[in-house]
């Protein structure tokens, strides 16, 4: 297994206000596929995605990724961890605004230990043209794109998405889900995408549902669809 | 509104940023205010005094000695009141050293006193004394005795005397040294018991609106003799105050509102910078339905909070330590009482002005913020018209160069932000390092340069060559001895004195001008010292005038060359040109210089001065003027290190996005600094190079202006040892406030981050 959540808990806040973000996690995925994880507002989406991402440590359980025990690891290695293993992209882009498209690319990959080819991982994902171009002047699709881009360079074994296609109108969603899908065939990288959005679930291997911190339904999907048939 | 509940809760949230406006805000205030009304205070105080004590107009001695018919007749004709001046110096020894007191007693008409401590005297047996010679001698208690030709006297107190103010033995010298001379007022009768030939006199006058100065000074000359005048403002014991005032005054006027502007300008781009990065919050809030004045208002207060309170904190300290800062200002002259003027304009200014400058900066700021679309401001994709002009495509080089000079030239405000905050506070620091190494390169060459003689007998009496001398014939015609020529002249051109100086031997005096050469005297030629020079703007191939202060015979000369000499002003020229000048018979003389003490009687000698005295005198100034430039500089650290710390906030607050996008990106803290924080390092060193221009340019202009005021020129000198003191200051303060504020970067929550980071 890549991924194996097991009794993971997190809490927020003491006493009267502590929060459950994560109560009893059980999680569990394969190698190479692509996971969304549905759930509402508060449902502990977000904290999953930062504990598997070595965003935020848990306080009780165990996580294991690819074999290492992400769980145990302290802030330096969970650096590293970041450094080499891990691939983001977030709802809201997260560009750095004072590097152009391509910078912010070489950001990632100045540090990854082999790197993918900057111009082939622009090419793929269609923003060679704006690859001189800062954050602010591509409209949020092409920033999406580029911080996919970033994300994949370092050709991770896992790409963590939160809500990707959040900010996006139907079409550069779709255009988005499209290089997700792609990433996946053709670098054969695990992807975890977390939305409140149950159309994208359909291009999902496995479908995890969670609510007030649990896992209530771990899934394989069976009916697998194309991005382009989803309903976005 | 339920709004304002953010103050207190933004206060503590952002402690060291207001503390730290607070204490910029505060240090100028107090720096303004202690100058500005300070002096003002002492202005209108020193008036008083004066129009109390019945300051001298001048001071004179007269060959015919003045009777009271003739003082009578002199007051009725040229509406002037005259008083015969009379004092007996004794040298007193307290157990480690001797010093001299100079006896006076109470003058009814002109230069009166004020007992500043103390009471007043009721007995022959008590004394009073001037205060810094009290304090030098630890003779401040009313239980000190001291013992004077063999009478024991109590000291009572403390006084002031209006022309005594600056506490020269005489007033041809150049510093007054407490340690070594001082004032003593004793009553009438136990001054009529000092033995008649110790007893020395000059008079004193005051002239009213009906005196015509040049008359009464003519008849004063045809009728008396004048052979000495001394306007008082020629005089250095009366016109140093007064001086010190007037040089303090500029400080107050254009040095000190020129350093408010700069902090308050720093402090308010600062808090301008801050309310920037509200505008998500102030999107939110004005789609909430807040109006937007409404809003700049609420914002502003957060401007008001460290401009009130560090305004108002520095009122409250400019009042307490008031004592304290004019001891510091006034540190060569006997000490005033600390006065305060409350002029309103004044304290208006220094409190509503950074009140009112940050008010105004976060309202319009803010009135600025909003005036891009809510929605962007919301999603924090606001200033999208920001152009960036460096995006470098076609360069070279490594997104972290890029990265490098677009931080800083294309955030030009927050660079010039940085500059600024090294150059406020490192201007300070510069200017005192500068001050201090001046006075003591000043101090360690000084005396050579004035010549290599170490005794100088001022003869009481003119000798002439080839006639019978007063003194002893060995003594004028010994190789060890050189005859000077010499007389004081007022320049016509300022309220100030001349030396004229004749002499054939250069043997003791440094002769060598600034072009290089040698002043070659025998030839009559004028050449005068460099400061001189300064003093009275002239240069070789110039005119210079002077006027005999007794007969008001102006003279013209040619300077023939300047001579390095930055201590005093003088006129030399040979002293068969001298005596011709002065209408004297050739071979005139009245100084003897020598490398050797002379056995002359002391009847003989109106005054000695070695350079040993002279080194002792300029040093005890100069560790005062250290004192002083210590206490700017202990504050212009406070100012460096709190601006540099202020600066090193705003960076790290501003880029707080970018470094936590770095650290889930997978870098490591020293990596995110190499990237992000150290780029700023570039602006430190154009700090510290613009720090060193502006605090020795200061210094050199501050030495220049105060030519009058030290009595001497000080060449403007700063050792390496003190760049790189101050150097170490800047990078130190810098590198703390890295370290500390790194801390915040490092606890930095990156979930929390992640919620906040925008492009």
């Amino acid at each position: 297994m890549f991924i194996e959540m097991i009794n993971a808990r997190k809490r927020y806040g003491k006493g009267e206000t502590a929060v459950h973000a994560l109560d009893g996690v059980e999680l569990h995925i394969e190698e190479g596929k692509i996971a969304v994880i549905l759930g509402a507002s508060g449902s502990g989406k977000s904290t999953m995605l930062n504990m598997l991402g070595g965003l935020d440590s848990l306080d009780e359980g165990t996580l294991i990724i690819d074999g290492r025990e992400v769980s145990r690891l302290k802030a330096k290695e969970l650096t590293d961890y970041r450094r080499e293993e891990v691939g983001f992209v977030f709802q809201s882009y997260n560009l750095i605004p004072d590097l152009t498209v391509k910078e912010n690319i070489e950001v990632v990959a100045d540090i990854a230990k082999k790197p993918l080819d900057i111009d082939e991982v622009m090419k793929a994902m269609a923003i060679e043209k704006y690859k001189n171009r800062f954050p602010k002047e591509l409209s949020g699709g092409q920033q999406q794109r580029a911080a996919i881009a970033r994300a994949l360079i370092k050709n991770p074994k896992l790409l963590l998405c939160d809500e990707l296609t959040g900010a996006l109108d139907s079409k550069s969603a779709r255009a988005v889900l499209s290089f997700i899908q792609k990433v996946n065939v053709q670098f054969g990288t695990t992807i975890l995408m977390i939305t409140h959005n149950e159309a994208i679930a359909g291009m999902a291997d496995r479908i995890i549902r969670i609510r007030d911190g649990q896992v209530y339904a771990n899934l394989e999907n069976h009916q697998k669809k194309n991005v382009e048939s989803l309903e976005l | 509104m339920t709004l304002n509940k953010r103050y207190i809760r933004n206060l503590k949230n952002n402690l060291s940023f207001y503390l730290c406006a607070g204490i910029l805000t505060m240090l100028a205030v107090l720096l303004y205010l202690a100058f500005s009304c300070g002096i003002d205070g002492q202005r209108t105080y020193i008036d008083r005094f004066y129009a109390n004590c019945h300051l001298e107009d001048a001071q004179f001695t007269t060959a015919v000695e003045l009777t009271d018919e003739d003082i009578a007749n002199l007051e009725t004709a040229y509406h002037v009141t005259i008083e015969a001046q009379s004092y007996a110096d004794y040298v007193v020894k307290d157990g480690k050293q001797a010093y001299t007191l100079r006896l006076t007693k109470a003058q009814r008409k002109v230069n009166g006193y004020e007992v500043s401590n103390g009471r007043d005297l009721k007995s022959d047996h008590e004394i009073l004394l001037t205060s810094r010679t009290a304090d030098a001698h630890g003779l401040i208690n009313e239980a000190s005795t001291i013992e004077i030709a063999g009478k024991t006297y109590n000291v009572v107190g403390q006084f002031e005397r209006p022309d005594y103010m600056f506490c020269l033995r005489d007033t041809d010298d150049t510093f007054a040294v407490a340690d070594t001379f001082g004032l003593a007022l004793v009553t009438d009768e136990a001054f009529a018991g000092i033995p008649e030939n110790n007893i020395r006199s000059y008079y004193s006058v005051i002239y009213s609106k009906q005196t015509n100065e040049d008359q009464f000074r003519a008849a004063l000359y045809h009728q008396f003799e004048t052979s000495y005048y001394l306007k008082s403002q020629s005089n250095a014991r009366i016109r140093t105050l007064t001086d010190t005032i007037d040089s303090m005054e500029i400080y107050a006027s254009v040095i000190l509102p020129l350093m408010i502007l700069f902090i308050v300008l720093m402090t308010a781009i600062v808090l301008g910078r801050k309310i920037r990065q509200e505008q998500k919050l102030i999107g939110v809030l004005q789609a909430l339905g807040y109006k937007k004045r409404r809003l700049a208002l609420h914002y502003s207060i957060f401007g008001v909070i460290p401009g009130l309170f560090g305004s108002l904190l520095g009122v409250i300290l400019a009042l307490s330590l008031k004592e304290v800062i004019m001891k510091v200002i006034f540190y060569k002259t006997e000490p005033l009482p600390a006065v305060i003027s409350f002029a309103p304009d004044k304290f208006a200014l220094a409190v509503l002005f950074p009140v009112a400058a940050y008010f105004l900066t976060v309202y319009l700021t803010c009135l600025w913020v909003m005036k891009e679309d809510v929605i962007h401001m919301i999603n924090g994709n606001s200033f999208k018209k920001d152009k960036r002009k460096m995006r470098m495509a076609n360069a070279k080089l490594s997104f972290k160069t890029k990265f490098k000079i677009r931080q800083i030239f294309g955030h030009w405000s927050r660079s010039v932000v940085v500059v600024l905050g090294i150059l406020i506070g490192g201007f300070v620091i510069v200017f005192c390092l500068a001050c201090i190494d001046s006075m003591d390169a000043y101090v360690s060459h000084t005396v050579d340069t004035i010549g290599s003689f170490e005794y100088e007998y001022f003869l009481s009496d003119l000798q002439i060559d080839d006639m019978p001398a007063t003194i002893s014939e060995s003594h004028a015609s010994s190789e060890n001895v050189v005859k000077v020529l010499a007389a004081s002249f007022e320049a016509a051109v300022k309220n100030d004195t001349i030396l004229l100086m004749g002499i054939d031997d250069d043997k003791y005096i440094n002769t060598q001008l600034i072009s290089g050469n040698n002043a070659d005297l025998t030839d009559g030629s004028y050449y005068i010292s460099s400061m001189g020079a300064i003093n009275y703007g002239v240069k070789a191939g110039d005119f210079l005038s002077f006027i005999a202060p007794a007969s008001r015979q102006e003279y013209t000369v040619t300077i023939a060359g300047v001579v390095e000499n930055d201590s005093q002003c003088v006129l030399y020229t040979s002293r068969a040109r001298a005596s011709e000048l002065m209408g004297l018979p050739k071979g005139s003389y009245n100084v003897l210089m020598s490398d050797k003490k002379l056995d002359i009687d002391e009847k003989e000698i109106s005054n000695i001065m070695t350079k040993q005295s002279l080194a002792d005198q300029i040093d005890a100034v100069i560790q005062s003027m250290k004192k002083m430039m210590g206490i700017i500089y202990l504050l212009g650290a406070v100012i460096c290190v709190v601006t540099v710390f202020l600066m090193v906030n705003m960076l790290m607050t501003e880029n707080m996005a970018s470094v936590s996008m770095l650290k889930i990106l997978g870098y490591h803290d020293k990596e995110i600094n190499r990237i992000i924080i150290n780029v700023y390092h570039a602006l430190v060193p154009v700090g510290i190079v613009l720090s060193l221009l502006a605090g020795v340019a200061a210094c050199r202009m501050n030495f220049e202006m105060s030519v009058s005021q030290y009595s001497t020129y000080i060449e403007t000198t700063i050792y390496p040892e003190s760049v790189i003191e101050f150097i170490l200051i800047v990078v130190i303060s810098y590198t703390l406030s890295l370290a500390m504020l790194g801390r915040k970067v490092e606890k930095a929550d990156l979930v929390e981050s992640l919620k906040d980071n925008r492009t």
